[in-house]
């Protein structure tokens, strides 16, 4: 006696097509459609933006780079900077300790909170 | 079938006011929406009525769809979630289910062995529970993947998958045993 197997399921439910729908379903949808607005989540800039990170990046840098080139030490002209501003970064002393700790550290971070800020904006975007 | 680019072109036309377009895809996806949303309800009103929901939402919420997923699996899940909200709304009485079992070519206008092949099926899914109809239904018919169901379903992948194998077995179960030599064998010429 023929049994229907696993395979024959496929040509079955293909065979059998989909479940009948009204004439004028399309109809009727599209009439309600016409008085749906489309929601358009206003698009939620980051809590900091492209330029306020290069603001905050140029800003520690900075004063950074130009206490390393101007240590006691230092063969480096800055001609653009005044005396004064020279001989102020120049009595700056960096303290001993680990540094490349610290910049692992605070790169995690400012990234951490990029991504929090990314995460927080991309929910207010859902719920919008 | 129309093609994920047609669809995407689609999509920026009903975005950018052209809410004609969205008859082609209405048109185009209506019968396996009816479908998914029948396979939960079990009712023809309920799914006609769910059925309009679904597409409503989609629409309301066609600039939320980001073009990750497919088109078509982002439609099913809004119609799977409507047609279980529906469902939670209007608990499907036994009465109704024992009607369609029974008579379950009455609301059909198609003729001959492709009505008559709809009746066997639906006699035997309604057999099974409404959840595993459905996975039956996106699984054979819309020819979904796993990966697919889990997204449109919300269920997990083994879950999916232990519930195809167990609801299949089940349908064959059920053919089987409803159906005699005779109409097997027409059923399998037909198939």
């Amino acid at each position: 006696m023929p049994e229907l197997k696993d395979d024959d399921l496929n040509a079955l439910f293909r065979a059998a097509g989909h479940k009948h729908v009204g004439e004028d379903l399309t109809a009727r949808i599209m009439a309600r459609v016409a008085v749906t607005p489309i929601h358009r989540p206003a698009p939620t800039p980051p809590l900091i933006g492209r330029r306020g990170w290069v603001l905050i990046v140029s800003l520690l840098a900075l004063p950074l780079v130009i206490a390393l080139l101007v240590a006691p030490g230092a063969s480096i002209d800055l001609p653009f900077l005044s005396t004064s501003i020279l001989e102020r970064f120049s009595e700056l002393r960096l303290p001993s300790g680990p540094w490349p700790l610290w910049t692992v550290g605070l790169s995690a971070t400012a990234l951490l909170l990029l991504l929090l800020d990314r995460f927080l904006g991309s929910q207010r975007h859902q719920r919008s | 079938m129309r093609t994920s680019v047609e669809h995407n072109d689609l999509i920026q036309r009903i975005l950018a006011g052209d809410t004609h377009a969205y008859s082609a895809l209405v048109r185009h996806y209506q019968h396996m929406v009816h479908t998914v949303c029948h396979r939960v309800l079990r009712n023809a009103e309920d799914a006609e009525e769910a059925t309009q929901d679904s597409f409503v939402k989609a629409y309301q919420h066609l600039a939320g769809f980001s073009g990750n997923a497919k088109f078509s699996t982002w439609l099913y899940s809004i119609a799977y979630r409507t047609a279980i909200s529906h469902g939670r709304k209007r608990r499907t009485d036994t009465a109704q289910l024992e009607d369609m079992a029974q008579h379950p070519a009455a609301e059909y206008d198609g003729a001959g062995q492709r009505a008559e092949l709809r009746k066997v099926l639906d006699q035997a899914l309604a057999e099974l529970p409404a959840e595993d109809a459905s996975i039956l239904s996106f699984y054979h018919l819309e020819e979904l993947s796993v990966e697919e169901i889990v997204t449109v379903t919300g269920l997990g992948a083994s879950n999916v998958k232990v519930k195809l194998h167990r609801a299949r077995k089940k349908l064959l179960e059920v053919l089987n045993a409803q159906l005699g030599p005779e109409a097997r064998n027409l059923l399998l010429e037909h198939a």
